[in-house]
């Protein structure tokens, strides 16, 4: 397995995201880091058995990933079974996530159900992998980080 | 880059930047370069009657002396008093006193000229109305189409509903995307360069018209040079004010504190606040009667763009307000601690609204047109629609002097507003006195600055008119609890990018059990022993949680707005503007 920084100089979360999921072999562990340089981008930070290349001007962008801490993670361990609803203690207990807050609230109860929306992008803290979540109607938590924001000036109607 | 300013007025109150602070210097005497309509060491007597007349409208348009939003501490007597460094740049918060007119309003409105929008200007008007505005903004978003066309074509029907609605105030503004930042409502008086002014200021610092290829660092420039050259034409006669307020600030993270500190320092007689809570409120409504979303379309996260202090907290509305307003001790705190005059106001950034049953009109080419055609009636109940009519559900209240496009400009610049959702209150008087004062006709009324000797008692009164008729949602809104939130204005930062205030809490909450008529409330600051001030809000206490800053600071706070489960109506806040109390 081998640790690799890697930019494309995406612009969105949604774009890097995309470039590690159609991975093939899939890597073990992905993340997403918002860096600065040489512009404000979307880079990437893998472990997997294969290598991938970076030009020389996103290489600054790369090496901060490489090193960067916060990264808010894509693939990580038992990412793929996190689907539909659970409880935060089977959450825990299947996955890589170390802790499941609630915005504003602190730390969620284990028997609160979070409904995955089959999107989770849980984000290091420290050595935490930690999973922000907001409440939700029908009282479920649903993860911070949803799928498809609106976008600024979208259609209102 | 283009400048039609004769004189650059915060060029000439900025010199002196550099000096040491602790030496004497009088800034009202600038110095021999300064024409003399504004060096204010020339009393009006020695003036030739053309300086006269000039400085007569410089200070009428709020850009000189005490009338324009700048630093509370821009007076060094002020500064020096509170044992302070002081601002540079006019003093703000005004020192009128007495009652106003307060006329309620929305600067912040889309119609058929908006890519992402529908109504015709009499549309959004004739509701606004309906719904008990007195003045309303329209602004359609700053684009290719809109600076080309929309900006306009959109003014003959400003001013056709100026005719037709007479006791409606209509200005024309535009939706500024801010370059390398979130949009803001620009908008300047009613006068025959309206147009001149919007357009020019759109070509040229629209950041959608803005080269691709810049730096964020150049388009943070360009945004400072698009509001210096508002203030430039004020000053220029083109219009006889115009004026910035940021919208929803918080909802992408990309308005970083540093910027919206520069923004205000480019001119603070123009980019006088922000979006104390976004429109869109209704977007949370439940589902399948409501769109089920998030309310005020507050659902993004952190991008590359963002400033990365912000937490997740800041991305969610808090009892419908945005993060920076509804956190005591947050970011706006942080700006009124500085001294700053900064304002918040509420809007409904109406697009399509909640249950309308109209749609655009068939055949339109937003593109060619820099309109749709005008909207049809449909039969079908837009349910997922996130937008109310303005003055449906938010009312920015502002104390003028009397009624007219100028008046609502300068009691806006003075932060002589206060907001609700819902009609959760009738009225307000707010004011800061000396104790024991109670003359109708005195008082420091919000926004402004009390200055008293060190040692002197001070309270605050609130007379607040309970509602006593339905609002639109057709019930009687009750207020069960009213807060004082008091923080001590610790002079400016060095660290642009702050964005608490340590020393501001809820310092005193009071539950109102009386239902109708006017509840009279009076705080007691005590004895002036270090430069504060006091802001105050009151809600339906439906909805609350212990703040972001712990309970200790705010115990019973706004609560986190729930995805999709976020009826307005049924959580409901007024929010005044800040007074400032200072040593003399």
């Amino acid at each position: 397995m081998i640790s690799t920084g890697v930019s494309f100089g995406h612009r969105q979360v949604a774009e890097a995201d995309h470039w590690i999921l159609a991975l093939d072999p899939a890597p073990s562990f992905a993340c997403t880091h918002l860096v600065q340089t040489p512009f404000p981008h979307v880079a990437i930070s893998v472990v997997s058995t294969s290598s991938y290349e970076t030009t020389d001007e996103l290489r600054a962008g790369a090496d901060a990933a490489a090193t960067g801490r916060f990264g808010r993670a894509v693939i990580f361990p038992g990412s793929s079974e996190l689907t539909g609803r659970l409880t935060v203690a089977e959450l825990l207990e299947r996955t890589g996530i170390d802790r499941v807050e609630v915005l504003g609230s602190g730390v969620a109860e284990d028997d609160a159900v979070v409904d995955t929306r089959d999107f989770v992008r849980p984000q290091f803290r420290g050595d935490d992998l930690v999973l922000v979540t907001m409440p939700a109607a029908g009282g479920v938590l649903v993860p911070f980080e949803t799928r498809d924001p609106t976008p600024c000036c979208a259609d209102h109607g | 880059m283009p400048e039609y300013a004769c004189i650059h007025l915060w060029e000439i109150t900025d010199m002196g930047h550099g000096h040491d602070h602790h030496h004497d210097h009088a800034h009202e005497s600038a110095g021999g370069d300064v024409p003399a309509a504004l060096d204010m060491s020339i009393p009006d007597s020695e003036l030739s009657p053309s300086d006269v007349s000039r400085r007569g409208f410089l200070r009428g348009a709020g850009l000189l002396g005490a009338g324009a939003a700048a630093s509370v501490l821009a007076t060094p007597t002020a500064a020096q008093a509170a044992g302070l460094p002081h601002s540079h740049g006019p003093a703000g918060g005004g020192t009128a006193k007495g009652g106003f007119t307060w006329l309620a309003g929305d600067h912040h409105i889309h119609t058929q000229y908006s890519s992402d929008a529908q109504y015709r200007v009499i549309d959004q008007a004739r509701h606004g109305r309906a719904f008990g505005l007195d003045w309303v903004v329209i602004t359609d978003h700053g684009s290719v189409a809109h600076a080309k066309i929309g900006v306009e074509k959109v003014n003959p029907d400003i001013r056709a509903t100026r005719e037709e609605l007479r006791d409606l105030l209509t200005f024309q503004g535009l939706e500024w995307n801010i370059p390398a930042a979130e949009h803001a409502t620009v908008f300047v008086a009613p006068s025959k360069h309206e147009v001149e002014v919007l357009k020019q200021f759109e070509t040229n610092y629209d950041g959608n018209l803005l080269p691709a290829t810049n730096t964020p660092e150049q388009n943070e420039a360009a945004a400072i040079a698009g509001i210096k050259f508002l203030g430039s034409q004020v000053r220029a006669r083109k219009v006889e004010a115009a004026l910035f307020l940021a919208n929803h600030p918080a909802r992408r993270g990309i308005d970083s504190p540093h910027e919206i500190r520069n923004w205000r320092d480019a001119d603070p007689s123009v980019a006088v606040g922000f979006e104390g809570a976004p429109g869109h409120q209704a977007a949370g409504i439940p589902a399948p009667n409501g769109r089920g979303g998030a309310r005020g379309y507050y659902d993004n996260n952190p991008s590359a763009a963002s400033f990365p202090g912000y937490p997740p907290e800041s991305y969610r509305t808090w009892g419908g307000f945005d993060w920076m307003t509804s956190t005591v001790g947050g970011l706006w705190d942080s700006l009124l601690s500085e001294g700053k005059a900064w304002w918040i106001t509420v809007n409904s950034d109406s697009h399509v609204n909640y249950l309308d049953q109209s749609d655009r009109g068939p055949g339109s080419d937003f593109e060619a047109n820099g309109k749709y055609n005008d909207p049809v009636y449909t039969g079908k109940t837009l349910t997922t629609a996130g937008d109310f009519w303005p003055g449906f559900y938010g009312r920015t209240n502002v104390g003028a002097s009397s009624w007219g496009y100028k008046q609502v400009m300068d009691g806006l610049r003075a932060g002589r507003v206060w907001v609700d959702h819902g009609r959760l209150i009738k009225g307000l008087d707010a004011r800061v006195r000396v104790a024991g004062d109670r003359r109708g006709a005195t008082g420091t009324p919000l926004g402004g600055v009390l200055h008293v000797k060190r040692g002197t008692s001070t309270e605050i009164t609130l007379d607040i008119d309970l509602q006593d008729v339905p609002n639109w949602a057709q019930f009687v809104p009750v207020l069960k609890r009213v807060d004082v939130i008091v923080g001590t204005v610790t002079g400016p930062v060095a660290d642009k990018d702050a964005f608490t205030a340590p020393n501001t809490k809820v310092v005193k909450s009071f539950e109102v059990s009386q239902k109708t008529g006017k509840v009279s409330l009076t705080y007691s600051f005590g004895r002036l022993d270090k430069p504060f001030y006091v802001r105050v809000r009151g809600t339906d206490a439906n909805r609350t949680q212990a703040g972001l800053m712990g309970a200790a600071v705010d115990p019973v706070g706004p609560k986190l707005d729930v995805l999709g489960d976020a009826d307005p109506w049924g959580d409901l806040w007024f929010y005044t503007n800040p007074i400032w109390v200072l040593p003399k």
